[in-house]
């Protein structure tokens, strides 16, 4: 039985709808830990043995090894990638790693044209030419990895993620034009800007995975942007050496940037363990830490050692970057600045990655700390109204059976009869309070289970009139008003909706007086959807809904407290007191409904008594044309 | 057949919950011989009382509009009414709305659930109660109204 509630695994994002092929490969039949852990090991020492390899050889077979090994990174993530798309369903994570492969096979395409122009007798292509070939890399690869369902299910929009990021990258853009830019056109430099454009860009996604993954990505990727982020970091280093030595008008062969092509290929390989991290059975831990816990617990190492192993993995890439800047100070050469610079830049960045991760922590703490606290609110709640529900029949019951036992045959037959009867029906009362309580768990994990069909909502309306229960009220002491055209009908299930309607209609007769109207309509509304819930497939620009509505003329429920009404046993403290019965059920189960149809349900209110309260129930209609003539079919076989 | 021997008292009943009135009416009419008269909530209450005039009532706490503590110290406040025994029901527990209850001046404060027979316990405590303190209750108002006639 699928969950209607969101996670992480892509399997259960599958809804029940008719031939899906992927349904049958929804386990992720991907290495178990211990391979990916040996593929990683892998790497890293293919990664050390051609750092010690360029480092060795010469300035011309290093650009050529160096090359080929960025090509062989990029090539495995390609793969990942494309086997990463393969296992999901088309929607908007399959697009997003679908733009993510395409970025990479673009670069591997890149990089095989500037070897091979290189190699040949045309030489090496100017960094304008080489910025225009890689441009395709950045672009698809920052759209997919921003297409990622990055954030969590506590209704964070994307749309203020892509802002921040925006902000962002325009004040890094900001400052790189005041720090690096700037000082050189005053001395008169003409610049290739797609030579700076580069850095600049790998610097932006960097920050971009730093607060994407800051702002709360779903746990299972989080290990994948942490690589992300070693990749932009790595190429930021990378980049800024090749820029700054095709800067015009700087001295160049001599002066070079130790190790940016080991520190580009170790870039490469990193974007290749990204996607790898995903096809690891048995997921990370929910940080971007989970590695390293599980480092920790395979060596049974203590807790304070992993904080310690943290800050040393946080801090030795900056105690690196600072040896570096000493290391140019030292061997001062015209142009330094510019490297400098942007070394700076990045040691900043890591110290503010820092200060989020420890911020975030604390907002975490902050909402659990809320939400645990209004569980014991809620709890509470629930203790008072079953309280308030229990006393009366266990007190009828009790009271009859002490004083049928007392009294036994001093009581006339018809009497004892009376007695007996009402002692039964509390028996029941009780029952039925109990017995609600349990529907409660039934409720929700059943909610979601049911094919959808066509349903008449007149024909529906009709058999949940008869089917009010006559002790929370008699229908014929009102007066009834329905307007629901006989041929509308919604998109849904039968029993579920006759459900919702019984316990709007039921609310309306309890919380109103006799001889008052009712009114119950119904028409179709028409809205535009509300949510893009997934990309892959056309979705009809507005849908069609039927609203309905229930109108009485009681009460009316004060505005403070309808955010309450549609949570598990609440009541409202006026009804508390009075002798209307109710279990604090019907609401909620309206909306557990309501939402598992596709639909909401609301309400409107004064608060005034006599202007009563409007229910609102807005479902889906039926879908027009072909396909509602093939869900016929399916409905009706 | 029920004995018809009955106490002499008249109890006055006022709950908004017709299961309890039928409930508490036949306990006190069959266990403690009473006369029971019933009343729907707080208003109607005050109007049967002194159309009746009981010999004691039974109020419970939770009531829409006048609940049972201002029905309480509605009564308490009429010399007219002030010495009637009044015992109090009510579904909360804690301490302190039993003192409450206390302080705002009823004779008994029951809890629910409460049994037929606790009831007629009560009621019959109350009366007695309410014989012995009556004087001192009315003593104690009538110097109040002194103590404020001699300010002015």
């Amino acid at each position: 039985m699928l969950s209607s509630s969101m996670s992480s695994d892509p399997s259960s994002r599958l809804s029940p709808g008719p031939q899906n092929p992927s349904l049958q490969k929804t386990r992720r039949a991907g290495l178990s830990g211990g391979g990916f852990w040996r593929l990683a090991a892998l790497l890293l020492v293919l990664t050390v043995v051609l750092a010690v390899v360029l480092a060795v050889s010469s300035p011309s077979e290093q650009a050529v090894i160096g090359k080929i090994g960025r090509i062989a990174g990029m090539g495995i993530a390609a793969i990942c990638c494309v086997s990463m798309s393969r296992r999901l369903v088309p929607g908007r994570e399959r697009l997003a790693w679908n733009l993510v492969a395409l970025a990479v096979v673009g670069y591997v395409i890149a990089e095989l044209i500037i070897l091979l122009l290189s190699l040949s007798s045309l030489g090496a292509p100017i960094p304008a030419v080489a910025a225009v070939l890689s441009a395709p890399f950045y672009v698809l690869g920052a759209t997919g990895v921003l297409l990622f369902p990055a954030v969590q299910t506590t209704g964070l929009k994307l749309v203020y993620v892509v802002l921040e990021v925006c902000i962002v990258v325009g004040a890094l853009l900001g400052l790189g034009f005041v720090f690096v830019l700037v000082p050189r056109l005053a001395e008169g430099l003409s610049i290739d800007y797609g030579v700076i454009v580069i850095p600049v860009v790998d610097a932006a996604a960097g920050l971009a995975f730093i607060v994407l993954l800051a702002r709360g990505v779903q746990p299972s990727y989080r290990p994948v942007f942490f690589w992300l982020i070693c990749t932009a970091i790595c190429f930021l280093y990378g980049d800024s050496a090749a820029s700054y030595l095709a800067l015009p008008g700087l001295s160049s062969s001599s002066s070079r940037l130790p190790f940016s092509d080991a520190v580009w290929t170790a870039g490469a390989l990193a974007i290749a363990l990204a996607p790898l991290s995903l096809l690891v059975r048995g997921g990370a831990s929910g940080s971007a830490w989970g590695w390293l816990d599980r480092l920790f617990t395979r060596f049974k190492l203590p807790e304070r050692l992993q904080w310690a192993g943290q800050l040393v993995l946080l801090a030795s890439p900056a105690a690196v970057l600072f040896a570096l800047i000493i290391y140019a100070i030292a061997r001062p050469e015209p142009g330094a600045a510019l490297p400098l610079a942007i070394i700076a830049l990045v040691v900043v960045l890591l110290i503010i990655v820092r200060q989020v991760f420890t911020v975030r922590d604390l907002i975490h703490s902050q909402v659990a700390v809320a939400r645990a606290q209004q569980l014991e609110a809620l709890k509470d709640q629930f203790i008072t109204s079953v309280n308030h529900e229990l006393r009366t029949p266990m007190m009828t019951m009790q009271g009859y059976i002490e004083l049928l036992s007392d009294l036994q045959e001093q009581v006339d037959p018809r009497k004892r009869a009376q007695m007996l009867d009402r002692a039964r029906r509390a028996n029941a009362a009780l029952v039925h309070l109990l017995q609600s309580i349990l529907d409660v768990r039934r409720i929700d994990q059943e909610a979601g289970d049911f094919v959808p069909q066509v349903v008449n909502v007149y024909t529906t309306a009709q058999t949940a009139l008869t089917l009010i229960d006559p002790r929370e009220g008699n229908i014929a002491e009102r007066r009834l008003i329905m307007h629901i055209p006989e041929d509308l009908a919604i998109w849904g299930e039968a029993v579920r909706l006759q459900q919702m309607l019984t316990n709007l209609i039921t609310n309306a007769i309890k919380y109103s007086a006799p001889g008052t109207t009712i009114r119950v309509a119904a028409q179709v509304v028409a809205e535009k959807a509300p949510r893009l819930r997934s990309w892959g497939k056309s979705d009809i620009q507005r849908r069609q809904m039927v609203e309905i509505t229930v109108q009485d003329e009681g009460l009316g429920i004060p505005p403070e407290q309808i955010p309450l009404l549609f949570h598990r046993f609440v009541r409202l403290p006026r009804d508390m007191s009075s002798r209307v019965h109710g279990n604090g059920l019907g609401l909620y189960l309206c909306r557990v409904f309501a939402e598992a149809l596709g639909g909401t349900v609301w309400v409107e209110s004064t608060g005034v008594p006599g202007e009563g309260s409007t229910f609102h129930l807005r479902l889906p209609a039926p879908p027009v044309g072909p396909v509602r003539s093939l869900a016929e079919q399916l409905a009706y076989g | 057949m029920i004995s018809t021997a009955k106490s002499g008292y008249t109890v006055l009943i006022v709950d908004d919950d017709p299961n309890l009135i039928e409930l508490l009416t036949d306990g006190l009419e069959l266990l403690g011989h009473f006369e029971v008269i019933s009343a729907e909530d707080g208003i109607q209450g005050l109007e049967r009382y002194f159309e009746v005039r009981p010999d004691c009532m039974v109020i419970d706490v939770m009531m829409p509009g006048l609940d049972g503590y201002q029905l309480v110290k509605a009564l308490r406040g009429d010399p007219d009414s002030a010495d009637t025994p009044l015992v109090m029901l009510t579904a909360m527990a804690q301490d302190k709305n039993r003192f409450a209850g206390l302080a705002s001046g009823a004779d008994q404060y029951l809890i629910k659930p409460v049994t037929p027979r606790q009831l007629v316990e009560a009621v019959h405590q109350a009366i007695a109660i309410g014989e012995a303190e009556r004087q001192e209750r009315l003593l104690a108002l009538v110097q109040e109204v002194e103590d404020v006639a001699a300010d002015e």
